[in-house]
């Protein structure tokens, strides 16, 4: 069975600081949803999640261009009560279908970063400095039975080296190798491409496991399976900093059937909501007073 | 602060000389440590306000995140090899052998910490003071939580193998710290200046006494201060810079003694070197340092 590893998110002390400074100063009382990024890196051998950091810098609108981010909403509610009251199940439907409806219209093929997103719910006690949250980063479930096979780049004669300069040089978050050509391709010429063993989709990875990819290749999984419905298997490069790996993945489909009764192009069923340091899926409280609180930083600086 | 605001820039070199940093220096330096190690990275001032226009704007500060930190230094302590490492270092900013501050038969590092301290008041970390407020949560996060029905086998999910003999204290399970790193310009010591944030295993913040405990004992209560972060609005641990410039001028001696010269744009592989001796469980990627 394929495996890909899940994000955990690492919300610092500069993050809530400028919640607390925009919610005093800028929303107010607006629920509505903010734009955030995270920065992810492609460095990480240690541990066994995918980092999605965020700090000061992630709540400016201003998306940084070199290196790998994700974009996301943070869905801040002014009550303890609204935050309880949040559909779950509802909120990951809606963005699992955002995703789904970038996959169907292509146009993830001009944008791939339309395939991973995140968001997060929270709510603020800013008397308390208290803090509560959840984040999802939306995978879809498609297409079934997924198993990997981990294959050296020297087999699909790819070079670690000439992949990562390239995308270093491009910062495209996906492209393509082909192996015919021993060239590198944008992610648009996928269309045109129908051998899945001529092509390599090259993903650029935070995952620091040397045997399992990152969460973020799930929906591109999904996106290569529903472009070529033909296609029972495809080979991904996962890139990182050092060490990228090769993965043929392979797959059943519910095509021929399914795509007759127009089920195809339902919105399947999507997988992310962050799980604790317990492996609980809950969200995660944390007690900054001592960061913020007035009272108790001059007790401190007495 | 105001020593900084009445402190006009350096602009004349003379690292070797004095172990200082002009911006310009501290500038290039980092870009070479950006270049050879890629997990630390260049941010900018969290406000138009905090911009220090003797740097870059894209410049203000080094960073790099969630740093590993598996044991504290209390633990590494036990272990002999460990130990040799830090007896390598040289100067007053060796850990010394006052081997009196490991208790191997008590496992109370709260209690000794009380001891060392000035104000005994503050209470262990291990029961904050709003432990109280911890029972009225308002919240009641088990109950919040999803379903774990629906089966996702696709997740990847650690094996869990169990600790080795050797390797556990009183059968504790390991508690995975993460750093994050910031080397900032001090313009007043005119020398790079290390603030660090720390996450416990549930990433929350780490309270400053549980920082303590990844600082070698001769620093923790000595040169770690908690100020005011020059780039970013908060408060964070740091180690004072009041003694760097001479500890930089002695490694540079040391490392020209060895026939060898160190370029400005070196500086900060030597520093990361000479940090590792304050932070030695710190696991961030300092294998370019520069061996003396």
């Amino acid at each position: 069975m394929a495996t890909f590893v899940p994000f955990v998110t690492c919300l610092d002390t500069g993050f809530w600081n400028e919640v607390n400074k925009k919610k005093l100063n800028d929303w107010k009382l607006d629920e509505t949803p903010k734009c955030i990024s995270s920065q992810l890196s492609l460095h990480q051998t240690e541990g066994f999640k995918c980092h999605l950091s965020l700090s000061y810098d992630s709540l400016s609108s201003l998306e940084s261009t070199t290196g790998l981010s994700m974009s996301g909403t943070l869905l801040l509610y002014n009550t303890i009560e609204s935050f309880k009251m949040v559909d779950k199940s509802d909120l990951i439907r809606s963005e699992a279908e955002k995703i789904w409806e970038s996959i169907t219209t292509r146009k993830w093929l001009q944008n791939p970063r339309l395939l991973s997103q995140f968001f997060i719910i929270a709510f603020a006690d800013l008397k308390k400095f208290k803090y509560y949250y959840w984040t999802c980063v939306p995978a879809l479930v498609y297409p079934s039975e997924i198993k990997q096979e981990i294959t050296p780049l020297s087999s699909l004669g790819a070079d670690h080296k000439i992949l990562f300069d390239f995308y270093r040089k491009n910062n495209f978050p996906i492209f393509l190798y082909s192996k015919q050509s021993s060239k590198m391709l944008e992610l648009s010429e996928l269309e045109n491409n129908t051998n899945p063993d001529e092509i390599c989709v090259v993903v650029a990875d935070p995952s620091p496991v040397a045997y399992s990819a990152g969460w973020m290749v799930r929906n591109v999984l999904a996106a290569v399976a529903h472009l070529h419905p033909t296609w029972k298997h495809c080979h991904i490069i996962s890139l990182r900093s050092a060490d990228s790996i090769g993965i043929k993945y392979t797959w059943t489909l519910p095509s021929a059937e399914c795509s007759a009764d127009g089920a195809q192009n339902a919105v399947p069923k999507a997988v992310g909501w962050e799980r604790n340091a317990n492996d609980k899926l809950q969200p995660i409280s944390v007690d900054l007073s001592k960061e913020f609180d007035p009272k108790i930083l001059m007790e401190r600086s007495v | 602060q105001i020593g900084e605001t009445f402190t006009p820039v350096l602009r004349e070199s003379k690292f070797r000389e004095t172990g200082v940093l002009t911006p310009e220096e501290y500038v290039a330096a980092g870009d070479h440590l950006v270049h050879h190690c890629p997990t630390w990275k260049w941010a900018g001032a969290s406000d138009p306000s905090k911009i220090r226009t003797f740097l870059p704007i894209d410049k203000q500060f080094l960073i790099t995140r969630n740093v590993p930190c598996h044991k504290r230094c209390k633990q590494m302590e036990y272990d002999e090899k460990l130990e040799k490492i830090i007896n390598e270092e040289d100067g007053e900013y060796q850990t010394s052998d006052e081997t009196g501050w490991v208790d191997t038969h008590h496992y109370e590092k709260e209690h000794e910490k009380n001891e060392e301290k000035e104000q005994s008041t503050a209470p262990p970390p291990a029961a904050p003071e709003d432990s109280d407020d911890d029972d009225e949560e308002p919240l009641d996060l088990d109950e919040l939580g999803l379903d774990d029905d629906e089966e996702d086998p696709n997740r990847f999910v650690v094996e869990k193998k169990p600790l080795a003999a050797g390797n556990d204290n009183s059968g504790e399970v390991e508690k995975v710290r993460t750093y994050d790193l910031h080397i900032c310009y001090d313009k007043y010591y005119q020398v790079p200046r290390l603030f660090l944030m720390g996450y416990d295993e549930n990433r929350r913040p780490l309270t400053v006494e549980q920082t303590y405990e990844d600082f070698s004992a001769d620093h923790s209560n000595k040169t770690i201060t908690v100020e005011a972060h020059p780039s970013v609005d908060l408060t964070m641990p740091t180690v004072h810079p009041c003694k760097h410039a001479e500890m930089m001028k002695r490694l540079i001696n040391q490392y020209a003694e060895s026939g060898k010269v160190l370029g400005v744009h070196e500086y900060l592989f030597l520093f990361l070197k000479f940090v590792q001796a304050v932070i030695p469980t710190i696991e961030y990627d300092y294998t370019r340092a520069i061996k003396l």
